[in-house]
């Protein structure tokens, strides 16, 4: 009876996740929103059902399998807890603070089913991923509310940069060497990994680069910063996140100047270092022979990428049930193979339902990086998601066998507090960036129904009119005071 | 404009995506069944709880190991007990033999569909599938039965179709008490009872290496027929001294007389003519320092020569003593080449597995694993062979019905008391009216036994063929 209970509740998670995939790529659509307002509640509704029903299994998995070290209090607990928290996030933030409400559920999601998972897997780890999640919620919600308000921030370019550059070379003199990679700073009773802020930095420093000035200049100076960051990290061995950093810069290259010719640049210059990383670095050529064939070492250095693919080809696409797999058979399951456990546990649909709903949330980031006005804004937004993009895809590529094995982690699910830190500001960014241009699309429509024919305007030629225009309206509000958000009545 | 790059962009990441998605399918469907069907993957718990476990049966399909419903719970039974410890194995405490290698197979149940329905309501397991080995019951019983007592081991093959009739290994234990002795048999390094001496045990060759010397000089050397040496029975030279058995000259002999008698002089000799480079890569395809194609836990022969290495250490390794280690299973895929006009085929434990209707659900078909001589070296070599029966150290073999062709080797080791000991090997084929075996004994300890490990072979082939 309790199997059938279990395999019922399983099949019906994967089905609502389903669905509330579908709905998040309906919100994207160009409606108002008030019309969404029934999406975003039934968004809501399924987040907290199937946070609800998974841990629903896990009780009743610890009280019919006595070998799982878990009680049923501490587990009910500490759910509580973080039913407060989803709740709190998703229903009464918005309320509160502006915010994108289609992008907030999809986060609020990845972080439900982050907690699912990482308790399943470590619960003292997953109640510390908590308390560091309830920091980042703050550092989220000042992000959010100052970051829109800081108009200093694009013109730090040298600041992010030297920040970014400082950390990663306190990295390489500090950090002691763990998996084969300088990669934490060790305080103690807790190391932290700065390469997660870095990302953000770096992109921070590429968009206002660009936004101040789009001309070769600019172009070789960001070139020369770019490298000396990827070759420090290269230096840690950090390789998955040189790729990041090196794919960030290339693409926000191209979208800034438009130009083809960097891609091809880029890619060219991604195969030629390739190369050599093949022929200089042992562990490189490591993870490349693993990746084509890891049964040859299956005991040494095929075993991680072995037991991921055993992990998920066992669970098959219903997947064995929460507690059901052996998810800890798998090599650091928790940070950079946890979606080998997901889809151990939940399945192959519910895994491929979750790449879907990552991609989602790579477009609504892209999406604010095509409604948003300012250049500074665009290739922040541009930047993030790309880093986003790229993360997922070398994790769950890796994971799965398809590129080689990175060692980066699924933001938000994975376990990591510097990590579950960054990423909350990081996300905290992309909701400011949401909500200023929010408020450029209502003023482009105002223009349009002013009679102002935008088919004359072009790129950057736009974009400096409403710059201008911007600062004007800037200096306006600092004169009259606090009336700096106009549109958007219903985030209220 | 700058959104339509990012637009670009966006389709860029969603293919990336589509590619991810379409692979991760793709793997389902079709890679996933084969990749989790291996013995590393230790989900084995979960299948246990839905599946009783299949049997294993000999190649008279006689079960070699089953499970039993009793009233405390599930029993793994060895009807054979000791006879087939180690090739068979046992499930408990990580498993081993084949009980570990299969147990994928073990634990999957293809049983149809109403079965499966009507199981579940019962709220019994799923019978899981069987496995029909190509052990020949009577035959292991046999050679069970001649070395119980001893350190040795055994492994006879079908060289014509690569299938492993036995592989018995002593010490043993009794795998239906497992959990019982543990703790006292994973203490016994004496004895190593868990090691299957076939394939994991790793030998000094001693003078059965001498077929790997005696092919290179042949490959080399398009006269070798001329070759001749004057064995003094002892060489003394720059400080070091060799021998041949009990120090006895054999006087001036030739290649084939060298080998049949097994002189070390000659062969050290041999050793210093050869050219290291190309001894060295054929060695490499003779299976030394490679994967074994066989589906049960081994260690790989290692060859560890190097050019930079002194003459005597060539010289000892010419004749089987220096670095070079082998296990039976090594020595006896070589000697299946050699019966097989110098094609070895893929050495198998398994024919096929049924469903427990008894329908063939996977089948392994006898193949090809790779030509190791041309049919010319195996012509000349076999000359050689049999000469060691007709005229050399294996004459015991020559009064027999069959044609029986073979290596002897005596390697003088160092017991884990420092006694010196004498490990005993044969290697080698027989044939009668078409039908060969490939018999490879070894005895690692002669004391306890007066006899070598011809006679051992000799016995059974002998049971063999009679």
């Amino acid at each position: 009876m309790t199997e059938i209970l279990l395999t019922g509740t399983k099949y019906l998670i994967i089905v609502l996740f389903a669905y509330f995939v579908y709905i998040s790529f309906r919100v994207q659509r160009d409606v108002p929103e008030e019309k969404k307002k029934s999406s975003y509640l039934l968004q809501r509704i399924f987040l907290l059902l199937i946070h609800a029903l998974a841990h629903l299994c896990i009780c009743i998995n610890i009280a019919i399998d006595p070998e799982i070290p878990l009680t049923i209090p501490k587990v009910l607990g500490f759910y509580a807890s973080q039913l407060a928290y989803l709740i709190l996030m998703s229903c009464v933030v918005p309320k509160v603070v502006a915010l994108g409400k289609g992008i907030n559920n999809v986060l609020c999601m990845f972080l439900a089913i982050g907690f699912i998972f990482q308790t399943r897997l470590d619960f003292d780890t997953s109640v510390r991923q908590f308390f560091i999640l309830l920091f980042g919620t703050v550092a989220f919600l000042i992000f959010v509310f100052f970051c829109k308000r800081a108009k200093f921030l694009r013109n730090l370019t040298w600041i992010y940069c030297i920040l970014g550059m400082a950390l990663l070379l306190l990295v390489f003199v500090l950090a002691n060497v763990t998996k084969g990679a300088k990669l934490a700073l060790d305080f103690g009773f807790f190391s932290f990994q700065p390469m997660e802020f870095v990302k953000i930095l770096f992109v921070m420093f590429v968009a206002s680069a660009f936004h101040k000035a789009n001309n070769t200049k600019t172009v070789i100076i960001t070139a020369i910063c770019a490298a000396i960051h990827v070759l420090i990290v290269v230096f840690c061995r950090d390789l998955g996140s040189a790729l990041i950093l090196a794919v960030i810069y290339v693409l926000m290259l191209y979208v800034a100047t438009k130009k083809k010719m960097y891609l091809l640049i880029g890619t060219g210059g991604f195969l030629a270092a390739a190369f050599a990383a093949y022929h200089l670095f042992s562990h490189v050529r490591v993870r490349v022979q693993v990746w084509l064939d890891p049964w040859s070492d299956i005991d040494n250095k095929g075993y991680q990428i072995a037991q991921s693919l055993f992990a998920i080809g066992t669970g098959g696409w219903l997947g064995s049930g929460i507690f059901r797999g052996a998810p800890h058979t798998i090599p650091v399951v928790s940070n950079d193979m946890i979606f080998s456990a997901i889809a151990e546990e939940m399945g192959g649909i519910f895994a491929i339902v979750l790449i879907l709903l990552c991609l989602c949330f790579i477009l609504m980031m892209l999406r604010v990086a095509i409604r948003v006005n300012n250049t500074f804004y665009k290739l922040l937004a541009f930047g993030l998601a790309t880093s986003y993009a790229v993360q997922v895809f070398l994790t769950i590529g890796g994971a799965i066998k398809f590129i080689p094995l990175t060692g980066v982690n699924l933001p938000f699910i994975s376990s990591g507090g510097s990590s579950l830190l960054a990423s909350m500001v990081f996300i905290g960014i992309i909701q400011a960036l949401y909500v200023i241009s929010e408020a450029d699309v209502e003023r482009e429509r105002e223009m349009i129904a002013e009679g102002a024919d935008l088919s004359e305007f072009d790129g950057f030629e736009l974009l400096k009119t409403f710059r201008e225009e911007e600062e004007q309206r800037e200096e306006l509000n600092e004169k009259q005071g606090p009336k700096i958000r106009q549109i958007d009545p219903h985030d209220f | 404009m700058i959104n339509q790059d990012i637009l670009k962009i966006a389709v860029f990441f969603c293919i990336l995506t589509a590619g991810l998605i379409v692979y991760f399918c793709f793997f389902l469907t079709f890679r996933s069944s084969a990749v989790i069907n291996n013995q590393y993957n230790k989900r084995s718990d979960n299948f246990k709880k839905i599946i009783q476990r299949g049997t294993i049966y000999s190649s008279d399909d006689t079960p070699l190991a089953y499970t039993q419903m009793t009233d405390t719970g599930e029993e793994r039974i060895y009807p054979y007990g000791n006879a087939f410890a180690q090739v068979v194995g046992y499930e408990a405490n990580g498993g081993l033999g084949l009980e570990s290698s299969y147990n994928y197979y073990l634990l999957t149940s293809h049983t149809n569909m109403f079965e499966k329905i009507s199981h579940e309501f019962k709220g019994e397991k799923n019978p899981g599938d069987s496995i029909h080995t190509t052990l020949d019951l009577p035959m292991q019983l046999y050679v069970n039965d001649i070395l119980s007592g001893l350190k040795a081991s055994a492994i006879c093959i079908d060289p014509d179709t690569g299938r492993i009739l036995v592989d018995v290994s002593k010490p043993d234990f009794d795998p239906n008490e497992i959990e019982e002795i543990w703790d006292e048999i994973i203490e016994d390094e004496d004895n190593s009872p868990l090691v299957n001496r076939v394939t994991q045990g790793q030998y000094t060759p001693g003078s059965t290496f001498k077929i790997f010397t005696l092919l290179e000089y042949i490959r080399e050397n398009p006269d070798y027929f001329n070759y001749q040496y004057d064995c003094a029975g002892i060489l003394k030279q720059d400080g070091y001294s060799m021998s041949c058995n009990d120090q006895t000259p054999h006087g001036q002999e030739s290649l084939k007389e060298a080998f049949a008698y097994s002189c070390n002089l000659a062969f050290a000799d041999i050793g210093l003519k050869l050219d290291l480079d190309r001894f060295i890569a054929n060695n490499n395809d003779l299976l030394f320092n490679q994967d074994l194609p066989v589906d049960i836990a081994y260690n790989s022969a290692t060859f560890a020569l190097k050019k930079t290495d002194s003459d005597f250490m060539v010289m000892q390794t010419a004749f089987g003593q220096g670095q070079t280690m082998t296990s039976p299973l090594h020595l006896s895929l070589v000697m299946c080449a050699f019966a097989n006009n110098g094609v070895l085929m893929t050495p198998h434990f398994v024919t096929h597995i049924t469903s427990p209707s008894g329908a063939t659900v996977k089948k392994w078909k006898d193949k090809e694993y790779k030509r190791l001589f041309s049919e010319n070296e195996t012509n000349i070599m076999n000359e050689y062979l049999r000469s060691v029966v007709t005229q050399g150290t294996a004459y015991v073999l020559s009064y027999e019905d069959y044609t029986a062709y073979g290596k002897t080797g005596t390697a003088e080791t160092k017991s884990n008391k420092d006694e010196n000991i004498d490990l005993s090997f044969f290697v080698g084929y027989a044939e009668k009216d078409g039908q060969k075996l490939v018999v490879c004994v070894n005895i690692e300890d002669t004391r306890l036994t007066g006899m070598s490990a011809v006679d051992y072979a000799h016995l059974i082939f002998n049971y063999y063929f009679y």
